[in-house]
């Protein structure tokens, strides 16, 4: 799977994003693992709806950090193809 | 004792009723009957205090989960709670409808048991006539309804000679992960041991298997390996370490910090129906007994090992070493290292027929 700005991220049936009040942290759930994402990679997936494209995620990142959006976007396009391949988000974009 | 870690993942042990029979059950001698069961109110109460208290993964397993006509009131309630919810199955009593009904419930994943690659001998080892035509039928069933699926092989020396035939099933049947686990000597797996425990050699067959499937199969599906008790030199890690990760749950309500933690006499587990499960997991005494590292003996004491492998398995120091505070036999700084080694060594030369697991009246009402 190929992840574009153009792609439309989502969290596939069998993975679960959701905030641990317990511990205070935001956990991403796999099948066998529990992965605790660092505050970049947070923001990235509070903006996962499984609607919006990767272009407009990153848009609203620039806006709100204040920051360049190429810098951002290889930022993200990275995250998310590390997480494409692994199974973790799809790209309801894809052919 | 420093800070109490927050659980990852409680284990519900839904019933001990089941259609299969295998000779490595984890499940204890003594069984407990439908009519002892937990009942849907208190699991639910249960699954809303273990999120609160940090647990983020749900595996409902048995005996047979699906047994229980409430399953789907359970992955609902769990699923409320926030729970990531996992169904361990041997999928013998799945159909389309009801799998449609666990999804719609809030299920996240199912892992899928099966005895052998080949029909015959799994159902040999399962003691169900008819079992693989409809563990093939589960596996495509769960594919078709898009939910992930793991295939579970339990192996030991009467089948680990086809761990390749076993990565190759499940990678036809679409799974995401494969998990080839060697059976544990607890429970019908201690009375079947001379059946099923492998010699270094077998061990070596099966390893090798593991691990030219994992070049075959990389990228494309998970190879997890569950490596054989009684082999090595350095314990498992049981359970992560006592009552540091995990949390199971009897079909009675006893709450356990592992499978087979009820073989040790002396200990007086704690049951979901008299107390909340933070306090059991916070305060109760057998939950304190061996966690951490205050409790351990030498050499584990002073072992640099001692927060990698916690001491190893406090259930198999007490099966092969007579004493659950003892170190783990398998280490090799336990003086009762050699005598294991002599166990291993004096396993028959031909597998005796399998003791099958009695069931805890199957058909009986829910």
């Amino acid at each position: 799977m190929t992840i574009t700005p153009d792609s439309v991220p989502a969290f596939p049936r069998g993975i679960k994003y959701r905030f641990d009040a317990a511990r205070a942290v935001w956990v991403l759930l796999t099948p066998e693992r529990a992965m605790m994402p660092d505050e970049n990679a947070q923001a990235v997936l509070s903006g996962i709806d499984g609607e919006r494209t990767i272009a407009g995620i990153v848009a609203d990142l620039a806006d709100r950090y204040q920051a360049p959006t190429d810098v951002i976007m290889a930022d993200v396009l990275e995250l998310l193809t590390d997480l494409a391949g692994r199974g973790i988000i799809t790209d309801r974009n894809a052919s | 004792m420093s800070a109490i870690p927050l659980p990852m993942a409680l284990v519900a042990e839904v019933t001990h009723r089941c259609p299969l029979r295998c000779p490595y059950c984890s499940n204890p001698l003594e069984m407990a009957r439908a009519s002892q069961e937990v009942s849907t109110e208190d699991w639910s109460r249960v699954f809303a205090e273990a999120a609160a208290l940090g647990v983020l993964h749900l595996h409902l397993s048995g005996g047979e989960p699906m047994v229980r006509a409430d399953l789907p009131d359970l992955i609902r309630a769990a699923s409320t709670a926030g729970l990531y919810v996992n169904l361990i199955t041997s999928g013998v009593t799945m159909d389309e409808a009801r799998l449609a009904v666990l999804i719609d419930a809030g299920l996240d994943h199912i892992q899928l048991s099966f005895q052998h690659a080949d029909a015959a001998e799994g159902e040999r080892i399962g003691g169900m006539r008819g079992a693989q035509a409809r563990k093939l039928d589960a596996a495509r069933m769960v594919k078709a309804a898009g939910l992930p699926l793991t295939c579970n092989f339990v192996i030991h020396r009467q089948n680990l000679h086809d761990v390749a035939s076993m990565i190759a099933l499940a990678y036809d049947l679409g799974a995401q992960r494969v998990e080839i686990a060697h059976t544990q000597y607890y429970g019908w797996g201690l009375i079947n041991r001379g059946a099923l425990l492998p010699d270094a050699d077998e061990l070596h067959v099966a390893t090798a298997a593991v691990e030219a499937g994992r070049v075959l199969y990389a990228g494309r599906m998970a190879i997890d390996y569950v490596t054989p008790d009684y082999h090595g030199d350095q314990p498992k890690s049981c359970m992560d370490g006592w009552a540091r990760r995990f949390i199971v749950i009897s079909p009675t309500g006893n709450v356990l910090p592992c499978h087979a933690a009820e073989t040790i006499a002396g200990i007086n587990f704690p049951n979901i129906r008299d107390a909340s499960l933070a306090d059991i997991w916070l305060r109760d005494p057998a939950f304190q007994r061996f966690r951490g590292t205050d409790w351990m003996p030498e050499p584990c004491q002073s072992c640099a090992f001692k927060e990698q492998d916690w001491g190893g398995c406090r259930c198999q120091a007490l099966a092969l070493a007579g004493d659950a505070a003892a170190t783990d036999p398998v280490c090799a700084r336990s003086p009762n290292h050699q005598a294991l080694q002599n166990l291993i060594a004096a396993r028959p030369s031909v597998a005796p027929d399998f003791i099958y697991r009695q069931n805890a009246k199957p058909n009986s009402p829910d």
